[in-house]
């Protein structure tokens, strides 16, 4: 062959080599310089399983969140915009009682999609990411659900890929402890067709490639150690987000896309740090950053919180450090949406950054009407929610009386002795266990009515003889709180009963006409024992501060220097109620577990709940004092009969309607018996 | 003999490796906070590249690097791994370096990581963590609150409390918030007792969500009664009582 066929060929080679090269040659006509497109970047997160606007504990639908909702904005953004790409930024498969029975009451199978990946795969999401409440079930559940088998050595891993979401999972600084590889794909490349307009104005199509990187908050470590310890590690979070930027830009990525399951935090950076979003931010190469995790709104113009004033935030355009970002609340009561205006230049697709908008849309329109939900998700989950609900109601116990707190701030104890003996139950068994510098200390319990009727006749607890129930449950212990544990010295439990008992009024004995006992002070810090082994009076003769008498301990006028375990919860422990010495500086247990569910583990070891052994433990009686006049409280109408089942033969009924039209009456206490 | 001229070259690696590593210390500079960050978490994972790094800044005394590495034996879970960290933790605030100083403040505070419950041991670390780390004023303030060091000083606990709360520590904010409710030390305030509130609220801290809640449930403190508000800031309670750290 001569050279000038050798030049030829190897020049034909070459081209044809170097054709090959391009990814883009043989799937798209070439883009030309100056087309411009029109891109909207979607988030929702934080859905925790809010699938429907429901809530399970009260059995009432709520129209303020829920995916079914969110669902509508998303449709009507698809409808607006003609290139969207839609994101979850994780804490999806956990926060509801349906998440909870899928999870452990009735386990889903392998073939099963769990309901909330089930709804979302009717959106056709584009990616999404793992947050910190993706691990709480462990690691062989979520590897079922998100269809994926994990590389991680834990029991019950599944053997095959189960059902999942239909679209990819990224998280690139989660790790596995047995191959040192992410857990998860760390990031996913979408190629689209994008609508576009050529510089003479035409319709034409243009590809894009997105890069989607996830990350989660590093504290899953400790959030949910029983699950992660010695199975997965996090990265340097920053370091690995430089490092798949690279990557993905290196893969032909024209934007890249942050979604990160944390916030913003100006403090010092710490590889541990919560809220990753202000370092994030500075990595370079983001071209969007989706936020999450602290359930707020950003953008919002008028935010007063520190970390949305830090410098290079600008909170009106949504910007952190030039880079557009949101926060679209959670439970699905917002959409985020980013739209960036593209061009194509020489170098391929920029952003016209003078375009860029970011801003969140609520499913509350601006009359406090909500946007309709979507009836399709409805009927998609409708048995998994009417499970649910079947199993918010399953009872997990009996109990032999009614237990009510009507006559509570009277001496009734009947709906909190049970709750005070979960409490010192689950503290005593933990001080044993993990503490044993405090295992010769008596351990007690004090809990509060939280329902005492200061929203009318029916905003008392109040579980029926009979069946308890889940739903019960939440009735007789109602707030969020979890068990702490104090270290108290006898002095510190009179202070604590001190404050109290200024629930009630100071009682003049010499006045002829009716007197108010309760004040204004609320029912739900009204703390008080219920066990025989501690008792006192409140003398509500005294001013306040000075009602607690004959505070005794096993029969023995209180030592106050002696020392004493108070199982109580977080907000009282740390402040809540403003009770002297509860500040946070006693504490010597902070568990995770929330009251109501050690109440609920308690019950269903229990089973019989009876009035004799969890319902008759007075700890303490008002000091007998005779008045002139009556002295009266205010309750529901026509349950007396519960105050004499109590044990309180000293209430009458002063007046049947107490006239403020809330369903209350008015019942008189005879203190000198 | 032929052994004893074998180990006669011991000597070479004896005094090459530190000098090495002292060496690798000036010439690559002292780590910036992130780097440090950066290098004792890679460090903590094995790479040893990031361990020699660490090791030759903190043998050249970089306080950082100190406490980068203390950090890491603090997690170690052995004994002697602790005993080494609570060493090089001192080594640290000692030579300045006030994030150790809280970290020290805080063990002798809650009693951890081998070191007793002890806050009069806890105070003066705090002290000198207090100017970079408002939550050594938190901790500081219920020491002198409830006179846990020496005879309570409410003046002082005060003081340090509204620094803490004044630079955003939730925690801080709460229980300023209390004493205003309260009167305590201060002039009864509720509105200044309010604004304290929402700020922990914006953080997410979870007792003053649910001091919200329930203001919102009874219409009190000036909030209008609204049970829907009541019962989103309920919820985000909840989720806020599982993620919050009980301490700054």
């Amino acid at each position: 062959m001569n050279f000038q066929r050798y030049l030829a060929t190897a020049i034909l080679a070459t081209g044809v080599l170097l054709a090959g090269c391009d990814d883009n040659s043989d799937e798209q006509p070439s883009i030309e310089v100056g087309t411009k497109a029109s891109v909207v970047m979607l988030e929702t997160t934080d859905l925790h399983t809010n699938i429907l606007g429901y809530d399970y504990f009260k059995l009432a639908a709520d129209p303020s969140f829920g995916f079914d909702r969110v669902v509508t904005l998303i449709k009507a953004a698809r409808a607006e915009f003609a290139n969207t790409f839609l994101f979850d930024n994780g804490d999806t498969i956990q926060g509801t009682a349906l998440a909870d029975y899928q999870a452990q009451v009735a386990p889903i199978g392998c073939e099963t999609t769990l309901a909330m990946y089930k709804a979302m795969n009717t959106m056709n999401y584009d990616a999404g990411t793992i947050g910190n409440h993706e691990f709480n079930y462990g690691l062989p559940f979520l590897s079922q659900v998100s269809g994926l088998q994990l590389n991680v050595d834990a029991d019950g891993m599944p053997t095959k890929k189960c059902a999942g979401p239909n679209f990819p999972l990224v998280l690139a600084n989660v790790n596995s402890s047995k191959d040192n590889q992410p857990l998860f794909s760390p990031y996913s490349l979408i190629t689209r067709n994008l609508t576009a307009t050529d510089p003479d104005g035409k319709t034409v199509t243009a590809a894009i490639k997105v890069g989607v990187v996830g990350f989660a908050p590093p504290p899953i470590m400790n959030w949910d150690k029983r699950w992660l310890d010695g199975k997965v590690y996090i990265s340097d979070t920053l370091e690995v987000a430089q490092k798949y930027v690279q990557e993905m830009r290196a893969k032909g990525a024209d934007l890249v896309v942050f979604l990160q399951h944390g916030g913003l935090d100006g403090a010092a950076y710490s590889a541990d740090m919560e809220n990753l979003g202000y370092y994030l931010s500075m990595v370079g190469g983001v071209d969007v950053m989706f936020m999450g995790h602290s359930h707020r709104v950003f953008p919002n113009a008028t935010s007063t919180l520190a970390a949305f004033n830090l410098p290079g935030v600008d909170k009106s355009k949504g910007l952190i450090n030039g880079v557009p970002s949101v926060m679209a609340n959670y439970w699905g009561k917002s959409l985020g949406v980013i739209k960036l205006n593209l061009v194509y230049g020489e170098n391929g697709w920029y952003v016209d950054k003078s375009k860029t908008t970011v801003e969140t849309r609520s499913t509350r329109n601006t009359d406090g009407t909500y946007v309709a939900a979507d009836p399709a998700i409805a009927s998609l989950v409708d048995s998994e929610h009417k499970a649910t609900i079947e199993y918010v109601k399953t009872p997990i116990g009996d109990t032999d009386f009614r237990m009510t707190t009507y006559f509570a701030d009277v001496g009734e104890v009947g709906a909190i002795q049970l709750v005070n003996q979960a409490q010192a139950a689950y503290v005593k068994d933990y001080v044993a266990a993990n503490l044993p510098q405090y295992a010769s200390l008596p351990v007690l319990s004090v809990s509060a009515p939280f329902k005492s009727g200061f929203g009318g006749g029916s905003d008392y607890t109040d579980v029926q003889q009979g069946n308890v129930a889940i739903n019960n449950a939440a009735d007789l212990y109602l707030y969020p709180n979890t068990v702490y544990a104090v270290k108290v010295t006898g002095a510190g439990i009179k202070n604590w009963l001190e404050k109290a008992a200024n629930r009630f009024n100071q009682i003049d004995v010499t006045k002829t006409t009716a007197q108010e006992l309760v004040g204004s002070f609320p029912g739900y810090n009204f703390d008080m024992f219920t066990h025989t082994d501690i008792s006192y009076e409140i003398d509500v003769t005294q001013p306040a501060n000075s009602r607690i008498v004959n505070l005794m301990y096993k029969g023995v006028a209180i030592d106050p220097a002696a020392e004493f375990i108070v199982a109580t919860n977080n907000y009282r422990a740390s402040g809540g109620g403003g009770f002297p010495g509860l500040d946070g500086s006693n504490i010597i247990y902070a568990s995770p577990d929330a009251n109501r569910d050690v109440l609920i583990a308690y019950i269903k070891v229990l089973e019989n709940i009876k009035r004799t052994s969890n319902g008759a433990d007075r700890s303490w009686r008002f000091k007998k004092v005779a008045t002139t006049g009556p002295v009266i409280f205010h309750s529901a109408q026509n349950v007396l009969s519960l105050a004499s089942a109590a044990g309180l033969s000293n209430v009458s009924l002063y007046q049947a309607d107490d006239g403020s039209g809330k369903n209350l009456s008015i019942y008189q206490i005879d203190l000198a018996n | 003999m032929t052994i004893r001229r074998q180990y006669r070259w011991l000597w070479l690696p004896a005094v090459l490796l530190p000098a090495l590593l002292v060496a690798a210390g000036f010439l690559l500079g002292n780590p910036t906070v992130t780097e440090t960050e950066s290098l004792r978490v890679r460090a903590a994972l094995g790479q040893w590249p990031a361990e020699i790094r660490l090791r030759s800044a903190a043998w050249l005394g970089n306080p950082a690097a100190l406490r980068a590495e203390a950090m890491n034996l603090l997690a170690s879970n052995s004994p002697s791994g602790i005993a080494e960290g609570q060493a090089k933790l001192r080594q640290a605030a000692g030579k300045g370096d006030r994030r150790a100083a809280l970290m020290l403040g805080k063990l002798y505070f809650h009693g951890a990581n081998g070191l007793p419950r002890n806050h009069a041991l806890a105070r003066p670390w705090l002290q000198q963590a207090a100017s970079e780390w408002p939550a050594a004023d938190y901790y500081l303030a219920l020491i002198e609150k409830n006179g846990l060091a020496d005879a309570a000083n409410p003046e002082r606990a005060l003081a340090a409390l509204t620094r803490a709360a004044n630079a955003g520590v939730p925690h801080a904010q709460f229980l300023l918030a209390q004493a205003y409710l309260e009167g305590q030390g201060v002039v009864r305030d509720e509105a200044k007792a309010l604004q304290l509130i929402h700020l922990a609220a914006e953080q997410e801290y979870p007792h003053a969500l649910q001091f919200l809640a329930q203001a919102y449930a009874r219409g009190d403190h000036g909030l209008p009664r609204d049970e829907r508000q009541a019962n989103l800031l309920f919820a985000l309670t909840a989720d806020a009582n599982r993620d919050s750290p009980a301490f700054p």
